[in-house]
């Protein structure tokens, strides 16, 4: 009842403004334009112009004639399309990687009381603020032929040859999860932190037992920030360069590297803009799935 | 026990009774540190019996409550259900239904979800357990909302939800932690008659855990008031009210007018006071105070000058001083309007209690 009177209110309100005085129509226009409009002007500049900018470079050949070239290397070119699926592979492991460790991690982690929680977090956020190059030779370090798991296996008579832990996709993914873990991380912990302890409680009191409420109860209460994470991971993946560079050894070629050569090397802006595009349609692709797999595992 | 004055007619078809079961508990003891949190607590419930554990914050009645459930370890004591201490016996197979004071409904499940989830634990078959939940559903009135999403519940509806899927499974026994404190009072008091009638309708043993002196006196069987990790009394509604045994019971249920043994002997004139040893206090109730005698009963009259009088929609409240100088209240219910304005602030006036209506009580330490 109450609700229709108030529906009613509104739609007597609402109702001479379509015909009513343009001047008003504009006022409110203008009302709710404007203070939205600083945030817009930087959207525009800082995001919508440099990736239309690049849409329009990608036009270009080497000769700086218009043409679809670009486009047409990368769709026949058997080398693009290994160097795009190694990506999205080197990609989809490190997000495989972070969920196995990451779920459980967070897991745990929300379980601490309030002050250890926070020591953890502590801990999590402190790789981010080393550097990515420490962080791949350091791994060099440990893997390489005679780095220190090569030579302790040795030494202990485990193996006879070292085995070939880096310069491969193994060495890139293990970086590459190092890396992203807490990003992985912070917003799994903020869903998982979010989920009332009490619903554990009561599935217990039903008689679930604590394998069967994490499952049936926990886990789907945290699966937005799982996902998010998972989808975080990935595109973030997309673009890495460094890490692939110098745990793959040459041996991992993924799409930033050719966008790097194209450019110091070809000085061709028109490939590496293609390329970029490409990147992006695919990011977005990405999403698009993520959002559908979102909808889909929360309806029900 | 059971006074049965709430007991709806039995209709068929509805969620049909598994035997209750009498729940025993024998000196439970819990310490959290150097707080001793309960403290040797005894309580007998019967099967089929409605229990209100009624207490202030901080009395121990949750911690109870929640040994009972399973989720708090007790340190000393035993829980004996069926002849068989459960007090080691983990949460998850204890079989109790427990009504939260949050719901705790999960809200990634629709309503008949939620209700269900008890049902496949137990391996009921998909087609089986949905009829079951519907009908649980029916039964606190939810019919329709099956397929809601929790987050478009009321307040209210939620709770029926939390209700249904606590005793959708029927356990032998139902643990209600102040169920009905988030909800506004008219919805709470039409809540509690309802969960009576439900209790009534299912035979379920019952244990309630409140604040609220008034719901523990409108739903349950037995009262157990608690008071520092303590039970300090478990008696009917009635008696509880009636003839609290101690200072602190008749403090706490109700507005009690407290005189000490031998003050009473010099104030209370027109009869002699019952020998009650042990006992120091006398205790009557402020409504039980009239401004005339009681025609045909035998009346003890107290002299009192008024301090104020004021009116509170159904009564009238007025503040007296003894001649020793002691403040209390007395509560006129029925008193007309120009009977009150006779008496004014300073007048030495006469009040009636009938000698029935005397009780005796322990002073608190």
């Amino acid at each position: 009842m109450i609700a229709q009177g108030s529906d009613m209110a509104g739609a007597m309100t609402a109702a001479p403004a379509p015909g009513g005085e343009p001047k008003l129509r504009l006022r409110r226009w203008l009302e709710t334009a404007l203070p939205v409009a600083p945030g817009l002007a930087i959207v525009f500049a800082f995001v919508l112009l440099p990736c239309l900018w690049l849409v329009w470079l990608s036009l270009f050949n080497d000769t700086g004639q218009i043409s679809g070239e670009n486009y047409q290397r990368i769709a026949e070119q058997v080398s693009y399309r290994r160097i795009f699926v190694t990506t999205f592979s080197v990609s989809l492991q490190t997000v495989l990687c972070c969920l196995v460790l990451g779920v459980p991690l967070a897991t745990f982690i929300v379980s601490l009381p309030e002050r250890t929680r926070a020591l953890f977090v502590a801990f999590i956020l402190f790789p981010l603020w080393t550097s990515l190059l420490v962080r791949a030779y350091a791994w060099l370090v440990i893997l390489q032929r005679n780095g220190l798991i090569n030579s302790w296996l040795l030494q202990a008579g485990l193996i006879d040859e070292p085995l070939p832990l880096a310069f491969n996709a193994f060495a890139t993914v293990l970086g590459m999860t190092h890396i992203m873990l807490p990003v992985f991380l912070l917003p799994v912990i903020g869903a998982m932190s979010g989920i009332d302890r009490g619903l554990m409680r009561a599935a217990a009191s039903m008689g679930a037992s604590r394998a069967h409420a994490y499952r049936t109860v926990f886990l789907p209460l945290a699966l937005p920030g799982i996902l998010a994470g998972a989808t975080l991971v990935f595109v973030m993946s997309l673009g890495f360069y460094v890490t692939p560079a110098i745990l793959g050894g040459g041996n991992v070629q993924v799409i930033s590297m050719r966008i790097a050569r194209s450019l110091s090397t070809y000085s061709n802006f028109g490939a590496a803009a293609a390329i970029g595009v490409v990147l992006l349609i695919a990011t977005f692709a990405m999403l698009g799935v993520s959002l559908t797999l979102r909808k889909l595992l929360l309806r029900r | 026990m059971r006074r049965g004055r709430l007991m709806a007619p039995k209709s068929t078809g509805e969620i049909a009774r598994a035997s209750a079961q009498a729940i025993e508990i024998r000196n439970i003891t819990k310490r959290y540190g150097d707080q001793t949190a309960l403290r040797r607590v005894s309580l007998s419930v019967e099967p089929g019996e409605f229990v209100a554990i009624l207490g202030s914050s901080g009395s121990g009645k949750s911690t109870l409550l929640m040994a009972l459930a399973g989720f708090v370890q007790i340190d000393e004591g035993a829980i004996i259900l069926q002849g068989r201490d459960i007090a080691p016996v983990p949460a998850n197979a204890r079989g109790f239904g427990v009504v939260f004071q949050n719901y705790a409904l999960f809200p990634h499940m629709s309503v008949i979800d939620n209700v269900m989830y008890p049902l496949n634990l137990r391996g009921v078959p998909r087609r089986e357990a949905r009829a079951r939940a519907a009908e649980a559903l029916a039964t606190v009135k939810l019919a329709g909302f099956e397929d809601r999403r929790i987050d478009a519940l009321s307040g209210g509806q939620r709770q029926r939800v939390a209700l249904a899927r606590a005793i959708v499974y029927e356990p032998a026994v139902l643990l209600m932690d102040e169920p009905l404190s988030a909800l506004d009072k008219s919805l709470r008091e039409e809540m509690q008659i309802e969960i009576r009638e439900l209790h009534d309708k299912l035979n379920i043993t019952t244990l309630y855990v409140t604040h609220d002196q008034r719901e523990a006196l409108t739903m349950a069987d037995r009262i157990a008031v608690m008071s520092r990790g303590e039970i300090v009394q478990v008696d009917t509604p009635e008696r509880i009210y009636r003839e609290p045994s101690s200072e602190f019971v008749a403090r706490f249920l109700g507005e009690a007018v407290l005189f000490a043994r031998a003050a009473a002997g010099r104030l209370l004139t027109g009869g002699a006071l019952a020998e009650s040893p042990g006992r120091d206090l006398v205790m009557l109730r402020s409504e039980d105070l009239r401004l005339d005698p009681a025609p045909g009963e035998a009346c003890l009259s107290l002299r009192a000058r008024v301090h104020a009088i004021v009116f509170q929609g159904d009564s009238w409240l007025v503040q007296l001083d003894t001649a020793e100088g002691e403040r209390f209240c007395a509560r006129a219910q029925r008193a007309s309007a120009a009977r009150m304005a006779s008496l004014a602030s300073g007048d030495e006036i006469d009040l009636f209690v009938r000698a029935a209506d005397i009780h005796h009580v322990r002073a608190d330490a």
